[in-house]
């Protein structure tokens, strides 16, 4: 009698977990069908895929069926959920890496630094050699500001395989030739990061750039060889955002608790600036945008974002004109920047249509500046390419 | 069995329930973590208050720490292009403006031989790049007219704003971004949209009008160029009646530009049959050519 109440006990639970399950199934997936699809997921920071056009050639070749089935994973009901709760149990389960990222100590993540063709970086080198010889008058100064991989080694879990990054940028500088060059200084700023990476943050914990702080050191070197006195003291530190969570947790799985502080170094003498966006042709007075901070990328505070060509003018009295050929950590050091120069043209090259020569030939540059983290400029093939005259936005060239 | 069953569907709805209460929870824990905003008011304020300043007033004030170099250098460089270094020596004010003209109408002629010979070379790497100089705040406004501008590679797309297959109407619209840029010098190149759109010339007139008055006020301290609204191909025009009244409408922008006060910038010389495009309606390279060249002479 009792054995058989158990076994019914137990038909029961099989029953109702298959029950479970169908309902489940069934009703999540009518769910799918009705739940609005988003454009955009803040938490993964990517687009989401968009219901697929339905053509005879794309069912034909099997793109239809295999986009469709792209779009029901992205717009999955309460799909940010789900996607914590796995990263939940990728924690219980102990599990330190994933999409190139360690989880690290300290509440640190931390992209490894990778290299997956080293021909582009190589090839930059030439266009640089090349570019910065034909303008030998023209003060130039290259800084790859090395990642947390390199500089936070130590946080790694130990025996993290990862390339080493030291080993990568003597091999650039040896094979570019830059160093033969009399007008190019090489700025490492690696030992005074290291050392400063010993008292405060220099690196966003959630995020891949660097802090204001980060940026504040290594502009400390640059001045140095660009010959003037960073004074620490000139600037009032603002907190402008206390719960930053940057693209590294967005990019991984590992959702957590940590927070990151978004700090603004501000002149204590005060300086105007005429920010130009010359692409979008807009003209603004402050390198500092509060759409950039509320939006789902905070670090887009400093300049809102990303931009081929920025032209900034500022009241310095200083005769200096500087050309900066970055990525997104300059975006941080700008402020910097300001108060010695009285003209300063930003050139992203994965964004810039126009063409370098004839604005070498408008700027009259005094000082060039290329600024980039090491690994940004190990993956990028687009300022070799503006460099060589080709714009990487636009098919350029003249008529 | 029937004592049982109401009791598996109260488990259903307990297990059901509870991963509810448990999904509802986790959503909690989630909003919390990802969502909760970080930036004070105070925080925003600041980063506004950087920006408080507004352009003109920097523009003011770059200007005026410019002030003495450039008014020097202004004049420098309308001596520099103008005339050359060997005639200033020679001559004297009234003569300098006979040999400038002289020096144009010899380009002039230079260029409509050019033009109908079919030899008109690209513009040099100098060319360019004083091209590039000289238009620096310049914007070109228009349709794809315009818009060529940029395409042919002349200038950067930053020194463009066009909108193609625009009408004026639709121009005029579109003011409020093009003040955004703040630029020095506005030069607007419409091409035949207008002639299809607009069923009388009066009205084009009256908008046209209407969008320089609007840009004055949009764009203080702008300086606007208008040039030629050119007509069709012959064999395009003897099938499109609408494009084939061009000549008119180009007539009274000329007036428009006379009683407002605008420059206008006579382009309708350089055009020649074997210069358009497929459609009849686009100009190729050749005409953009031998148009910077003369904007170039116009401007230096």
């Amino acid at each position: 009698m009792k054995k058989r109440e158990i076994g019914m006990a137990r038909g029961y639970f099989f029953c109702l977990l298959a029950f479970t399950g169908v309902v489940l199934l069934f009703i999540m997936n009518m769910l799918s069908l009705v739940w609005p699809a988003r454009k955009y997921s803040g938490a993964e920071r990517r687009s989401l895929k968009q219901k697929p056009e339905l053509s005879m050639q794309a069912l034909l070749d099997g793109s239809y069926t295999a986009q469709v089935e792209d779009y029901l994973a992205d717009q999955y009901p309460a799909r940010d959920i789900w996607v914590y709760l796995n990263s939940l149990k990728d924690r219980l389960l102990g599990v330190n890496y994933q999409n190139g990222i360690y989880k690290a100590q300290d509440g640190y993540l931390i992209q490894e630094f990778s290299v997956a063709d080293e021909k582009k970086a190589e090839d930059t080198g030439y266009q640089l050699y090349s570019f910065l010889s034909k303008h030998k008058e023209v003060a130039s100064y290259i800084m790859l500001v090395p990642t947390a991989s390199w500089v936070l080694e130590d946080l790694l879990p130990s025996g993290a395989p990862v390339a080493d990054e030291e080993e990568w940028f003597q091999n650039w500088c040896a094979r570019s030739g830059l160093l033969g060059l009399s007008n190019v200084k090489i700025v490492e700023p690696y030992t005074y990061l290291a050392k400063a990476a010993k008292d405060q943050q220099i690196y966003y914990k959630t995020d891949h750039h660097w802090t204001t702080y980060g940026a504040s050191v290594a502009f400390e070197a640059l001045a140095g060889q660009m010959g003037f006195l960073f004074q620490r003291d000139a600037w009032d530190v603002t907190a402008v955002h206390e719960k930053f969570q940057g693209t590294l947790m967005a990019g991984s799985a590992f959702y957590s608790g940590t927070k990151d502080t978004i700090e603004l170094y501000l002149p204590k003498k005060e300086i105007s600036v005429l920010v130009n966006y010359k692409q979008e042709q807009t003209k603004t007075t402050s390198i500092y945008s509060s759409e950039g901070l509320l939006g789902e990328d905070p670090y887009e505070v400093f300049l809102g974002g990303n931009f081929g060509h920025i032209h900034i003018q500022t009241t310095s009295t200083s005769k200096r004109k500087l050309l900066l050929l970055k990525d997104s950590y300059a975006n941080a050091m700008l402020g910097f920047f300001l108060p010695y120069f009285s003209e300063i043209d930003m050139i992203d090259a994965r964004y810039y249509s126009g063409d370098i020569e004839s604005q070498m030939a408008i700027g009259n540059y005094t000082d060039i500046c290329v600024l980039y983290n090491m690994q940004t400029f190990a993956d990028d093939s687009s300022l070799s390419l503006i460099l060589k005259g080709q714009s990487s936005d636009q098919e350029g060239g003249v008529q | 069995m029937k004592q049982t069953q109401p009791s598996i569907i109260r488990t259903a709805f307990t297990i059901l329930g509870t991963f509810l209460i448990l999904f509802a929870f986790l959503a909690l824990i989630f909003v919390f973590f990802l969502k909760s905003a970080g930036v004070s008011a105070d925080a925003k304020r600041t980063v506004d208050e950087l920006g408080r300043k507004e352009v003109e007033e920097v523009l003011a004030q770059l200007e005026s720490m410019k002030e003495l170099p450039s008014t020097t250098q202004d004049t420098d460089i309308v001596i520099d292009i103008t005339i050359d270094v060997n005639e200033i020596a020679e001559a004297t004010s009234t003569e300098a403006d006979g040999t400038q003209e002289d020096s144009f109408t010899q380009k002039y002629e230079e260029w409509v031989k050019q033009l109908d010979e079919n030899t008109v070379k690209n513009l040099d790497q100098k060319e360019q790049q004083d091209l590039h100089a000289m238009f620096e705040d310049t914007i070109f406004f228009g349709d794809s007219m315009a818009e060529a501008v940029a395409s042919y590679g002349f200038l950067d797309s930053s020194n463009v704003f066009a909108v193609r297959s625009s009408t004026v109407d639709v121009l005029i619209e579109k003011l409020p971004e093009l003040a955004k840029a703040y630029p020095k010098r506005v030069v607007i190149f419409t091409g035949l949209n207008d002639c299809n759109h607009y069923k009388e010339i009066a009205k084009y007139a009256e908008d046209y009008s209407r969008m320089i008055d609007e840009m004055r006020a949009q764009i203080p301290g702008v300086t606007i160029v208008v040039t030629s609204l050119l007509p069709p191909s012959d064999e395009v025009g003897a099938t499109r009646p609408d494009l084939a009244r061009a000549p008119q409408f180009d007539q009274e922008l000329r007036v428009v530009c006379q009683r407002k006060n605008v420059q206008y910038v006579d382009s309708t010389w350089i055009v020649r049959q074997n210069n358009y495009l497929k459609d009849g309606i686009h100009m190729n390279r050749t005409f953009y050519r031998v148009w910077f060249r003369y904007l170039m002479v116009l401007f230096g």
